[in-house]
């Protein structure tokens, strides 16, 4: 069976790029492709130059935090395996935890966390090593739906001071919209992009402007014709 | 990092639970020492003989412990498990008293020989539940590690053995059990001159040195699974728990 078809996207430097689709679009496979979690497909993906699978993080859905490691320990685990001194590791352990909010929560076990927090650690986690492509797989759709609006703002933050590449995929629209450079949106059976569009919208975008809603009834067309 | 490996063990909850084991670790040891003044045993005798067998106890875990766990770490995923998992099914099957007449005859009645027959007896438990929890491991966390960059010893020692240890405790557990059998048995077959298979052979003849020293022995393997397995068990869960 072909999941995928004619899949050909190109993602620029510190772009917050989007693919968007119903389930069963393949979306979260391209991801894995790209991320190299998935290994058996046909085709290729090219990185930029000087760009190795070390210049990789990925957030989660479910968070994928490591239960018998505590929040630090969880945050530190990519810069363990990138042998950074201790020292160094402990300075920029703190300096992610902070900026999202956790320090407080830094020798918690992950189970005494809520769904919020733990995708804190996860996209803390993804931030610690200073990747250069962060892959976000429907990463805020196991939050409610306040707490999905806080973590997208502290994302969008985090982004816009340090730049890295973000392929975000999502089955919610708005979500869409409302992080876009450019959203690629997937049809199902076989998944295969229908149009990539670019979002002008000024951030912070105003979720009940006329703009936001036409480009939401526009999306929402592509994806149900 | 403070390290996953810097166990926070907290057996003890309050006062009186340190008490109560405090009181476990003492009471085989209190009957013991009253049954032998009571039968007029040599007292030392028979704490020798406990702490000798218990050290042959403890060399075969500790053998069967690291050979079960690189074994089933190395083996019980991809294609080596194809061939490895059956063998392994097959040489458990194995009935290792039929083995110990050939290990007397190359060992003698002998320390080796005792420690070899109960590692054979030990390391099956052990190794199936360790592949158990291999099985188990979460297809997100390998995806997580996998992404973290995390390789060789830092890979073994901050997710594999993490995620191994509920099935490294519950087999010790069940390792310990068929092998504290098995060391009695085996101790009376080779006829080893100290240990617990000897002072049974002694007194076989006396029916309440014999049921007592059961019982005393019974009450000393429950002391050790009430103050070090069961917590440990409770603890392994507890903080694989997501």
């Amino acid at each position: 069976m072909v999941a995928l078809d004619d899949i050909n996207l190109s993602i620029n430097p510190g772009e917050l790029f989007v693919i968007a689709g119903p389930s069963g679009s393949g979306k979260s496979t391209i991801l894995r492709i790209m991320s190299g979690l998935e290994k058996d497909f046909d085709g290729s993906v090219a990185y930029g130059r000087g760009i190795t699978r070390k210049d990789f993080s990925f957030v989660f859905q479910q968070f994928a935090l490591l239960p018998w490691l505590t929040v630090k320990e969880n945050v530190e685990i990519g810069l363990i395996a990138r042998k950074i001194t201790p020292h160094i590791r402990a300075r920029r352990v703190m300096a992610e935890l902070k900026l999202l909010g956790l320090e407080k929560f830094c020798n918690h076990y992950p189970r005494e966390l809520s769904g919020g927090m733990r995708q804190r650690v996860g996209i803390a986690r993804a931030f610690a090593t200073d990747p250069k492509i962060i892959f976000m797989d429907e990463a805020f759709s196991e939050l409610d739906s306040f707490t999905a609006e806080e973590l997208r703002h502290e994302l969008l933050d985090i982004w816009r001071e340090k730049k890295p590449t973000i392929i975000l995929v999502t089955h919610l629209v708005n979500e869409a919209i409302e992080l876009a450079d450019r959203i690629a949106v997937l049809t199902p059976r076989p998944g295969k992009i229908e149009k990539i569009i670019k979002v002008t919208l000024d951030r912070p975008r105003a979720k009940r402007s006329p703009e936001f809603f036409a480009l939401e009834d526009k999306l929402t067309g592509i994806i149900r014709p | 990092m403070s390290g996953p490996l810097r166990w926070r063990i907290r057996i003890y909850q309050s006062a009186p639970h340190l008490l109560f084991t405090l009181f476990i670790i003492a009471c085989p040891f209190v009957f013991l020492w009253v049954f032998s003044s009571v039968a007029h045993l040599t007292t030392s005798h028979l704490f020798l003989d406990l702490f000798i067998s218990s050290v042959r106890l403890l060399i075969a875990f500790v053998i069967s412990l690291v050979l079960a766990w690189f074994l089933a770490v190395g083996l019980s995923r991809g294609k080596a498990s194809g061939f490895a998992l059956p063998l392994f099914d097959v040489l458990q099957s194995f009935p290792t008293f039929a083995a110990l007449p050939l290990a007397t005859y190359l060992w003698g009645p002998s320390n080796l020989t005792v420690i070899v027959f109960l590692v054979l007896t030990v390391i099956w438990p052990m190794l199936f539940s360790i592949i158990s929890s291999m099985h188990l491991i979460r297809h997100d966390w390998e995806e997580a590690v996998e992404i973290s960059g995390l390789k060789g010893i830092n890979y073994l020692r901050y997710f594999i053995l993490p995620v191994t240890i509920p099935g490294l405790i519950t087999g010790s557990i069940i390792g310990l059990g068929e092998g504290w059998e098995a060391l009695v048995a085996t101790e009376i077959i080779v006829q080893i001159k100290n240990g617990l298979g000897s002072f049974f052979q002694t007194y076989s003849t006396n029916l309440v040195i014999t049921t007592f020293g059961i019982f005393g022995f019974l009450l000393f393997i429950f002391a050790l699974n009430r103050v070090i397995w069961i917590p440990l068990l409770d603890w392994s869960h507890r903080r694989n728990e997501d």
